[in-house]
């Protein structure tokens, strides 16, 4: 059963050269990086520097001024909106949700792109959503209305739709943001532990470089418009990079130290 | 097995048929109170020579057949019209606090009718189609200046809704001072009250296609309605055409109104309060509010229009029922609202 909702497709994604302008008016410029299959890449960087934007375009919600997402080596502008459905998943920065549907009904929305336009999940699509719940141990929210959800509750409910989704690539706008520090690592813990079990890409961004430095396998860090730097957490020197970086887009009071075999980022009022 | 079992467990929704049946026996109830209330009585036992046609009495036969049922199948059918509608338009623009005329669905259909009035002289099957064209010219003419302003959000729809709205009803306020005020003035402002006191087989026959087609079309795309309303960007994410899938259920859910409109004249509140009263019944979590949906706005109407014609010797129209009891419900939702957060 795992299977159903097992992408099938490699999930190797791809920018290119790409270019977003908002009415004229430049988002992003030449950006180009790859996260491998597997991956969890993480997008950093300061307010309205576009990463918002970035994600849309990979999600096919915003058409590129230049350059091309690449989804599994094929060009997403050439794909329409359900079959990149299938191989993209997307979850916006906080969104408000007007009606109280169940954790159910809510979790079968991810099947909607295996759905004819008149079509409605059947037992199998009941089935996948089941099995996602208890992958993510939270069965007994089933039956539960989604708005008397706590916050982190609630995105563990997303992840499962976006699981039930079964596209190889998930996006994800600062899942992490109305979640309390313990919550904030454990929904990264799962969404790692996942993309690994299925063999998932996931493109993330978040605020918390502390965040980002425990669970990235590459980074993409945006600033002034540009592609500051990637950084691979695998390289020898991905810590003295990441360093740098820190310092140019928040300035010279942030700095990244290794403690053991781990790393902190720490703000230092004094600089 | 333990996990079948529990799919199974998971898979029955406890409550909703049981609703769906209490609803149907509720319609009947109201459709047997509104047939059996009014001037001219009607007993209970007289039902089953009435309907074999071997009543004695011949006047209570061309009375219940020719005026009592077709006037309470034309109120069943607009009362369900106008909640489906509602439902539609509170899930597509993501707001419980929508009702149907957002559009301005309304404005266009009264513009539609004072025309034929003016023009034509005439209150019956002219008005009637007039009316509804009307109607869905309004709300096309809406969705069209969003297209043209390039910006489709919500907001863009309810201001596209409002200019349509107020041009629509300057232009009925402009003819009603330039009509005849003796003749076509009072027909203008009868028919703007709204009501059921003239109907017939005729304008039954005359929705009742348009509301079964444009009904079957929502139920068809009840899921992709549904997905609708977590808002443009995630409906998109999950594979929904959006931009066609909004298009065509706005249009049917406006069919809906301009067909109840146009034989009914303006009845407020039914499309606002119905759907609420849906989900605070099914609290919320059901895929069944479209088909509550259709039996709440039935009842409703059933009732509003029952006590429209008895409370007073002469007929009331029928919006001040619904206006009545349609506005310290939703001065209630809002207290309710209010005090959840």
């Amino acid at each position: 059963m795992m299977k159903e909702w097992n992408s099938k497709d490699q999930g190797n994604l791809k920018i290119n050269n790409l270019t977003i302008r908002f009415f004229g008016r430049p988002i992003l410029e030449n950006l180009s990086f790859e996260i491998e299959k597997g991956k969890l890449g993480i997008v950093l960087g300061p307010n309205g520097v576009g990463k918002s934007s970035l994600l849309k375009a990979i999600a096919g919600l915003i058409g590129a001024e230049r350059g091309e997402v690449y989804i599994n080596g094929l060009p997403a502008s050439r794909m329409n909106q359900k079959e990149q459905a299938r191989l993209v998943s997307y979850l916006p920065q906080g969104h408000p949700i007007a009606y109280n549907y169940s954790v159910q009904d809510f979790v079968l929305m991810g099947r909607t792109p295996y759905l004819g336009v008149f079509g409605v999940p059947g037992i199998k699509d009941l089935q996948i959503a089941f099995e996602a719940l208890r992958y993510l141990g939270i069965p007994d929210m089933a039956k539960r209305g989604y708005l008397s959800l706590s916050s982190g509750e609630r995105q563990m409910v997303l992840l499962a739709r976006s699981l039930v989704q079964g596209a190889g690539i998930m996006v994800m706008d600062e899942p992490t943001t109305y979640l309390d520090y313990q919550r904030q690592y454990y929904f990264m813990e799962k969404l790692k532990k996942m993309i690994k079990k299925y063999g998932y890409t996931a493109i993330v961004s978040l605020h918390d470089p502390g965040l980002a430095l425990k669970f990235a396998d590459k980074m993409i860090l945006l600033f002034d418009k540009k592609k500051l730097a990637e950084i691979d957490c695998q390289s020898k020197d991905y810590l003295s990079k990441f360093d740098a970086c820190m310092k140019v887009m928040y300035g010279p009071q942030v700095d990244v130290r290794k403690v053991g075999n781990d790393a902190a980022v720490l703000w230092n009022s004094d600089k | 097995m333990i996990l079948s079992k529990r799919i199974i467990d998971f898979e029955k929704r406890p409550g909703i048929p049981s609703i769906l049946w209490m609803e149907t026996l509720a319609v009947l109830l109201a459709f047997l109170i509104s047939i059996f209330s009014g001037r001219y009585r009607v007993e209970l036992i007289e039902l089953f020579s009435i309907f074999t046609f071997s009543s004695d009495d011949a006047e209570l036969q061309i009375l219940f057949w020719l005026v009592r049922l077709p006037r309470s199948v034309l109120v069943l059918t607009a009362g369900a019209a106008l909640a489906l509608a509602g439902t539609v338009y509170q899930s597509v623009f993501r707001n419980p606090l929508v009702s149907p005329d957002i559009l301005g669905v309304s404005s266009g259909a009264s513009l539609g009718a004072v025309l034929s009035i003016l023009l034509w002289h005439n209150t019956g099957g002219i008005a009637q189609l007039a009316s509804f064209c009307g109607g869905i010219l309004a709300v096309v003419l809406a969705m069209g200046i969003v297209r043209a302003s390039r910006n489709d959000s919500t907001l863009g729809f309810i201001l596209g809704g409002v200019m349509i709205s107020s041009v629509a009803s300057s232009l009925v306020m402009l003819f009603k001072y330039f009509a005849d005020p003796y003749r076509q003035l009072p027909a203008i402002e009868f028919w703007m009250m709204g009501g059921f006191y003239n109907a017939d087989w005729e304008k039954v026959l005359n929705i009742l296609p348009v509301c079964c087609l444009a009904a079957i079309s929502i139920f068809l795309l009840r899921w992709q309605l549904k997905v609708l309303t977590l808002g443009d960007d995630e409906a998109r994410s999950l594979g929904v055409r959006v931009k066609l899938v909004r298009g065509i259920l706005v249009i049917a859910a406006t069919a809906l109104v301009a067909a109840a409109v146009s034989v009914a004249g303006l009845v407020s509140w039914v499309g606002l309060v119905a759907p609420n009263i849906v989900r605070m019944i099914t609290g919320d979590t059901s895929s069944k509010s479209l088909a509550a949906s259709l039996g709440v706005g039935a009842v409703i109407l059933l009732l509003s229009d029952t006590l429209a014609r008895s409370i007073t010797a002469s007929e009331i129209p029928i919006s001040v029922i619904t206006s009545f009891i349609g506005a310290p419900f939703l001065g209630y939702l809002l207290w309710k609202a209010g005090h959840a957060l």
